[in-house]
């Protein structure tokens, strides 16, 4: 998979399941953190991001707390997506 | 004028009748058992009728629940064809209700009011219950309210029903939540990992008339509530809304920390939720007083946790044998808390009863056990 | 002696404020209900994220809590909150179900909001409101029931206000009753200044007529 073109998905799905209803996907920086400043995400955002790999990357997260390096940005999200893809199954 | 509170019902996962229970739970009975949950996950889950393998609609518990209590009676005032059924009312504390019709495509039979109709109907009330649905806090609330209506007059006669479902819809919630415990869930214990869900249903009579309980469980004192303004599903870190909720109960009854004799927490084993209780109480100056959660035998009951763990603690501050706060074996001390390790006494006879909900709902209620 | 210190309606997408319009908003539920957040001047991002009741209780309940800002009433210690409406969360209970029914994961945001409290729990976190609130769940508002819960919390619970309000969403697909608009009416009342309420007003105010 493209990693640019994956990037791009990634924030259109982002501010589509999160309902982040006033913000543009192509505003989110590749680096810019998700939680705390940056989009103000909450502890719900963080286990709707979990669905969210699941659903459009059959990726899964059983232990939240891994989201806290999962989720730092789109960069580190895209950095996780690819890895877990290539991983042998 | 007294508001006193007796004859009551309990039917969940330690089996029937609040003597039965609380003599299981004096024997560190644990009514959880694990089992796979929509999602895949393994989640210790309190059913109300494992033994049996049945599920049992919500409806035809409360019926049994009702006709239970009514029979504790010296007169049956809440049929319809009692003179004092003009001055009865039942309330209703239930957060999902009959919650498998909706699960079976039913969403219009699922609605809480047509399951209240079914109830009045089943039960021949003089009217549908009312029903509270603050979320967790519900049952406890569905106490103060009761209480309040019969001090400012408007019935003589309350019976405050309590109810929830364990269903593949709130198991499924929880497990997108990841707020399950795979083991049976340890509230105050330093490595708790989350909740786990039970079903129970849980009747109580609150009245102003003593004769007509026979037994009568406790002296209703006071009661409040608060938000926390927070978060509508995470609980504040400040313990606000719940230190707002017991001030009020303490203000009105003119009690202060030093009269508790026994504080029994919400204490749902979630990371979150047991350390707001353990701030709110500290900044209340309750953390000497004897505390438990009865969530590590039975589960969270949702509405029903309110109802049922009020009509538990009772009895138990009465025979002065306070249930340990089952699964709290390592104690988390940060902030530190007097939760039972094991068996305990009250230091009064003053019962303060606790629960905190979505939506950053808290309820608090006093009660004299007798 | 209560008193009815302003109301609101919002009732085929009009947003009124003691009977004068003060915002409307055209087409579906969602597309009705940003509309008129638009129209009120709302800059709140977290309501795009509410379930479409809660979204209803916020928009409904927005001018009357505006109204005790600008009168500098204690919002924070002194206004306590009644929600009320028939069918809960019904229409988020569906949507959280139907995925689960599929055999796929749940939405832990949209699982958030099958309580039929969350519409209290938004309100109060909006306003950082800590005071006294009950949700009710009923066929019709019983309105003397009302009046005197909210009476109890003024007199004895240090309210100067209380807000009462029914929100409902109907018109979901699966709704089998009368195809009627989402619909909430809101009532402020207290022992200030005002109309002496009845439960007969108080009805007027909480169902479509």
């Amino acid at each position: 998979m493209d990693r640019e073109e994956l990037k791009r998905n990634l924030k259109e799905q982002i501010v589509k399941q999160l309902n982040l209803e006033e913000v543009k996907p192509e505003s989110i920086a590749d680096d810019a953190p998700l939680f705390g400043e940056g989009l103000g995400l909450d502890s719900i955002d963080a286990l709707e991001l979990i669905v969210l790999l699941d659903r459009h990357y059959g990726i899964k997260i059983t232990d939240p707390k891994d989201g806290r390096t999962i989720f730092v940005s789109v960069n580190t999200m895209a950095d996780h997506i690819l890895a877990q893809l290539a991983a042998p199954k | 004028m007294k508001i006193l509170l007796g004859a009551d019902h309990v039917t969940g996962p330690l089996g029937s009748g609040s003597t039965a229970v609380l003599s299981a739970m004096l024997n560190s009975t644990c009514g959880l058992r694990p089992e796979q949950v929509p999602g895949g996950a393994m989640a210790s889950v309190g059913r109300a009728f494992q033994q049996q393998h049945l599920d049992r609609p919500l409806e035809v518990q409360l019926l049994d629940c009702v006709a239970r209590c009514r029979a504790q009676m010296s007169k049956d005032i809440f049929s319809t064809y009692s003179e004092h059924a003009p001055r009865t009312a039942v309330i209703l504390s239930t957060t999902k209700g009959e919650i498998g019709l909706l699960e079976n495509g039913d969403v219009e039979s699922a609605l809480l009011p047509s399951l209240a109709e079914r109830i009045r109907i089943g039960a021949l009330l003089h009217a549908s219950p009312i029903v509270v649905s603050n979320a967790c806090a519900s049952g406890t609330l569905a106490i103060k309210l009761a209480a309040d209506l019969i001090r400012v007059g408007r019935y003589d006669h309350v019976l405050v029903l309590g109810g929830d479902l364990v269903s593949r819809f709130t198991l499924s919630g929880f497990a997108s939540l990841h707020a399950l415990s795979v083991e049976p869930c340890r509230p105050f214990d330093r490595t708790r990992d989350g909740v786990s869900l039970g079903e129970a249903v849980a009747g109580v009579v609150l009245s102003n008339d003593p004769s007509l309980l026979a037994e009568p469980l406790g002296e209703y004192i006071a009661g409040g509530m608060g938000n926390d303004a927070n978060h509508i599903s995470g609980p504040s870190r400040t313990g606000e809304g719940l230190v707002r909720a017991v001030g009020a109960a303490l203000r009105t009854s003119g009690m202060t920390a030093k009269d508790i004799g026994h504080i029994n927490a919400h204490g749902t084993g979630s990371v979150y939720n047991d350390r707001m209780e353990a701030v709110a109480f500290g900044r209340l100056g309750m953390e000497h007083v004897p505390t438990n959660s009865h969530k590590g035998y039975f589960g969270h009951t949702l509405g029903a946790a309110g109802v049922l763990e009020t009509i538990l603690s009772l009895p138990a501050m009465r025979h002065k044998q306070l249930p340990a706060s089952l699964g709290a074996n390592d104690l988390d001390e940060l902030p530190p808390l007097n939760v039972l390790q094991a068996i305990g006494t009250p230091l009064s006879n003053t019962l303060l009863k606790t629960s905190s909900g979505f939506g950053g709902c808290n309820a608090a209620i006093l009660i004299d056990a007798c | 002696m209560l008193n009815l210190v302003a109301s609101t309606r919002l009732t085929g997408g009009r947003l009124s404020l003691n009977g004068n319009d003060l915002a409307e908003g055209q087409g579906e539920d969602a597309e009705m209900l940003r509309a008129l957040y638009t129209a009120v001047g709302l800059d709140y991002p977290k309501f795009h994220k509410m379930d479409m009741y809660a979204r209803l209780a916020l928009l409904a309940s927005e001018p009357l809590y505006r109204m005790l800002r600008a009168d500098g009433a204690d919002i924070k210690n002194a206004v306590g909150l009644i929600t009320l409406n028939r069918s809960g969360s019904a229409a988020t209970d569906v949507e959280h179900w139907e995925p689960v029914r599929r055999g796929e994961t749940a939405s832990p945001a949209v699982f958030v909001y099958t309580l039929p409290n969350t519409g209290a729990g938004e309100i109060t976190i909006r306003h950082g409101a800590f005071g006294p609130s009950i949700c009710l769940v009923s066929e019709r508002p019983d309105c003397d029931l009302l009046l005197t819960i909210a009476d109890d919390m003024i007199t004895t619970q240090g309210m100067t206000h209380v807000i009462v309000g029914w929100s409902d969403i109907f018109g979901a697909p699966f709704w089998s009753g009368p195809p009627t608009l989402p619909f909430a009416g809101f009532a402020l009342i207290g022992h200030v200044a005002g109309t002496p309420l009845t439960p007969t007003g108080l009805q007027a105010i909480l169902t479509q007529h």
